[in-house]
């Protein structure tokens, strides 16, 4: 587990420490009370399953964080301890200012009921007064563009329609804390941009957000931080570039471990990255437009699929993607054979500018349904694979881009 | 729990209301064939034991009204103690995804009863005008008071039964036989004067028992319970609520992870 390496220094919306949540499975559900008696003489057994192990982390104010993980991975049961719904067994949840208590959209929503009843029943729900509820129903109503169909019962809405109504209250209930499980999929594009636009304006406006998602789409553009769950446990928190690989990596472990588990001993692997200049010394400093040629090493034993390599050059202070290439998608034809391999991929006088990179590279290949299956990661942070540019000038950028002054 | 009883207002208010809405569909007509479920059953009732057992001529010359009114407030009981129970499991939804008081799902439920409850006395008012009937002051001020006094019973049961119900789903059908032998096992259908002497006592235990039999001598004979024995009542009534308060704390809070 890695700490965040640039944790701002803000103050904390909300602090968990030391969360723990077991639940008991009894191996044979009761449900009445003459099961119980009838299973009152023999002995119960039952499996514990540890949701949350020994979970601790800060939220700071006006942050956007975003929480991972596979299913049964705890996420929920997270969520859900922060909402209030459930209690721990041990640890605490301290939270400064208000938290939204609900994990879904329109809670409470009865098909029967027209529009505005619904809002003003969703709304108590949430916690707001009738006073408070009467000064904003139209800017819920606007904000949701429901202004001809708001008497009308919401049994006759599209699922769409209702999911706008719903949000619409959400984010009009005004708490310091946004909880949000899954929600950036409401509705149709240009509602889903609205939404994502209002969110943005929740995040300036000092609101924190905590959202649990799949979408890495959705986490990749908007949070801060990340969480990754694992079994209960905390797997890495740190930026959303540096999470998502992580994440990455650990579907891939997950993969391989239940496609490739029998074929263990033919791993593939990649054994090291190394960087050399035009002169053919290996080296990690680079004058700009310096020709950069990545060599990299891999340990084959499996050529039954076609594999693949991908590399991709991020910005080392931000995480932001500068390049990404692949032999898949520029289709270049590797000569695969058994053991040691290699390949080199060549940036003639290359672009970059000035700063420090990483490089990450993969070893993949695709399946016949287009899924890709993982064989190997190579992170640059954990590898120490780095490289910096060095400027020949006092120009700034990451990049240089060939460009032209004209009148 | 009162200073969050004022706190939650609001949402109990708007819970129980919304029940009531969809109870009715916002209908007259809604209201009337809601209403005629127990009306009828009444009807059947009265018609039986006024008719063929004849209680009418053993010193009860306004039967029809004591039973219309015993039977109301039964079924206030039966439905109340009812929708309380179940209060957690039909909005579920409220204990599972968001964060809410529990106690309020089960206040706002009971109270939906209540307001119900009230509706029907309409009826009541009809048929003791139409009985030429007038109660007394006393009558009616009693009759008011043992409302809330069954009311308080009927939140304590509720308070209890529904996260029992939650985790055994066999409790409603257990509850359903006690209340129908509670129905017999109070002075509803038959006065209390036709049972033995040495009965009565033990029968007035009861409170349901108890708040029935003395809100129809109130109304109708203008008869009441000596004072020590309703003053005994309501603090029974009233350490049973608080107990079952104390109960509910402890039993709804992981109540989230059965639904």
């Amino acid at each position: 587990m890695k700490k965040s390496t640039e944790q701002k220094n803000t103050t904390v919306a909300v602090s968990v420490r030391n969360l723990n949540k077991k639940f008991i499975i009894p191996h044979e559900k009761i449900q009445t009370l003459r099961g119980m008696f009838v299973h009152m003489m023999k002995k119960r057994t039952h499996d514990v399953l540890h949701a949350l192990d020994d979970i601790s982390f800060d939220v700071y104010q006006g942050e956007f964080f975003a929480i991972m993980g596979r299913n049964g991975s705890g996420k929920s049961t997270l969520l859900k301890i922060l909402a209030g719904v459930y209690e721990q067994d041990s640890g605490s949840v301290i939270v400064s200012g208000g938290i939204s208590p609900f994990l879904e959209l329109g809670i409470g929503f009865h098909g029967e009921l027209s529009g505005r009843d619904n809002i003003y029943l969703n709304a108590t729900v949430l916690g707001l007064s009738k006073k408070e509820i009467d000064e904003k129903i139209d800017a819920i109503i606007n904000f949701s563009e429901l202004e001809r169909f708001i008497d009308q019962k919401v049994k006759n809405y599209s699922s769409g329609m209702y999911m706008r109504l719903a949000f619409s209250v959400a984010i009009h209930a005004n708490k310091e804390v946004l909880l949000m499980d899954e929600v950036l999929a409401v509705g149709d594009a240009p509602f889903q941009e609205k939404c994502l636009a209002e969110l943005r304006r929740l995040k300036r406006m000092g609101k924190t957000i905590i959202l649990v998602s799949h979408g890495e789409q959705s986490v990749r553009d908007f949070a801060d931080r990340v969480l990754i769950l694992d079994h209960g446990r905390m797997h890495i928190i740190d930026t959303a570039a540096k999470s998502l690989f992580a994440y990455q990596k650990l579907l891939m472990q997950e993969q391989q471990d239940e496609t490739v588990s029998d074929t263990k001993k033919k791993k593939n692997s990649i054994v090291d990255v190394r960087l050399y200049n035009d002169r053919n010394i290996e080296t990690s400093v680079f004058e700009s437009r310096e020709t950069i040629r990545i060599e990299i090493n891999y340990d084959i034993k499996d050529i039954s699929q076609q594999l693949h390599v991908g590399l991709g050059i991020l910005d080392k202070k931000t995480d932001a993607w500068v390049c990404g290439n692949n032999t898949l998608y520029e289709t270049y034809q590797h000569p695969w054979k058994k053991g040691k391999n290699r390949i080199v991929l060549t940036f003639p006088e290359a672009l970059f500018h000035k700063g420090e990179f990483v490089i990450n590279t993969s070893l993949f290949s695709e399946k016949e349904n287009g899924e890709q299956v993982f064989y190997d990661m190579y992170l640059g942070s954990e590898h120490q694979a780095y490289f910096k540019v060095i400027p020949g000038d006092k120009r700034n950028g990451l990049v240089h881009m060939p460009h032209r002054w004209s009148e | 729990m009162l200073s969050s009883l004022f706190t939650y207002k609001e949402l109990i208010i708007r819970l129980a209301k919304t029940d009531f809405l969809l109870r009715y569909q916002n209908s007259w007509l809604g209201y009337i064939w809601a209403l005629l479920k127990p009306l009828l059953f009444f009807l059947v009732l009265n018609f039986v034991f006024s008719s063929i057992f004849n209680f009418k001529n053993m010193g009860t010359p306004f039967y029809t009204l004591e039973l219309l009114t015993a039977f109301l407030m039964f079924n206030f009981f039966a439905e109340g103690t009812s929708s309380g129970m179940s209060a957690l499991l039909s909005k579920g939804q409220l204990v599972t995804k968001i964060a809410l008081p529990r106690w309020t799902l089960v206040v706002s439920s009971t109270l939906h009863s209540l307001l119900v409850f009230i509706t029907n006395l309409v009826v009541v008012v009809g048929f003791f005008i139409y009985y030429g009937k007038m109660p007394s002051v006393g009558g009616i001020i009693f009759f008011l008071g043992s409302i809330i006094l069954l009311y308080i019973f009927i939140l304590a049961c509720s308070f209890i039964l529904a996260p029992l119900f939650v985790r055994f789903r066999d409790v409603s059908m257990i509850w359903e036989v006690l209340v129908s032998i509670l129905m017999y096992a109070s002075p509803i259908v038959y006065p209390l004067v036709m049972l033995p002497e040495y009965l009565h006592r033990w029968l007035l235990v009861s409170p349901l028992a108890f708040i029935i039999h003395f809100s129809k001598q109130g109304l109708i004979s203008d008869l009441f319970a000596q004072t020590h024995h309703v003053i005994i009542m309501v603090l029974a009534c009233i350490g049973f609520l608080v107990l079952s308060i104390l109960l509910f704390k402890k039993t709804s809070r992981r109540i989230a992870e059965y639904i």
